[in-house]
């Protein structure tokens, strides 16, 4: 599985994306996952009401949501284009 | 008709505009928009504007986010060019035309595009001020812009 990290949640974990195996079943648990890693990790996903999801460039509004099927998840903080 | 562009080239708006639709004659009303760098944030002096984005999910979200506004009003055609990269006040960053049979639906569909292009879309802004560096954060009232179209 693909994992990319935009903006500060790149900077703050240190590198743009990675390919991770994991057990982690759902968006809430690869985070927990991430977050126990390193001070990092644990202060890119610090403040979860700034952190968005993308799997497989699909929005994701619940932590709830299953990645078994993903390929490809991104962590971001809210988009500020145009 | 449909064309999205994610690139870090400059473009020319006039050009675009004027090139839009040069062979028809059956719509009513065209619009622009030019979204450009500007040189202040509250009271910082902005030098430089970093631009981060999400390649492929970029591009699937603007077409969806057209493919919404075509079936919402009758436009016949929308143009976009949004940029990344290390921009300076007075740079274009986005463009937008399209192209209606009438005005109501030119200028409403034009702000539908922008507004969740603004909540929607993957890019992040960076500014660099004399003294140090900020990300942009998202602006409360741009939510509030999707909730009045999701009603």
């Amino acid at each position: 599985m693909q994992i990319y990290y935009f903006s500060w949640v790149r900077e703050r974990v240190g590198i743009n994306n990675e390919n991770i195996k994991t057990g982690a079943k759902t968006v809430g648990e690869l985070i927990a996952e991430l977050s126990s890693r390193n001070e990092n990790y644990s202060f890119a996903f610090s403040d979860l009401k700034q952190i968005k999801v993308a799997i497989d460039h699909v929005f994701v509004d619940d932590f709830n949501y299953s990645i078994e099927q993903a390929k490809e998840i991104a962590f971001f903080p809210p988009v500020t284009g145009g | 008709m449909l064309s999205i562009k994610i690139q870090e080239n400059d473009f020319d708006p006039g050009a675009i505009f004027n090139s839009v639709a040069y062979n028809r004659k059956d719509f009513g009303a065209k619009v622009l928009f030019t979204g450009v760098v500007k040189d202040f944030h509250n009271s910082n002096t902005i030098e430089k504007l970093f631009i981060e984005h999400y390649p492929t999910m970029a591009e699937k979200q603007l077409r969806k986010i057209c493919e919404n506004t075509f079936e919402r009003w009758e436009i016949m055609e929308i143009h976009i060019v949004h940029r990344y990269g290390l921009l300076e006040p007075g740079d274009n960053i986005v463009n937008l035309v399209l192209i209606s049979r009438g005005r109501e639906e030119a200028l409403e569909g034009a702000k539908f595009i922008m507004d969740y292009l603004k909540s929607e879309a993957p890019f992040w802004k960076k500014e660099y001020y004399g003294k140090g560096q900020a990300w942009v954060t998202q602006k409360i009232k741009d939510a509030k812009n999707i909730e009045v179209w999701e009603k």
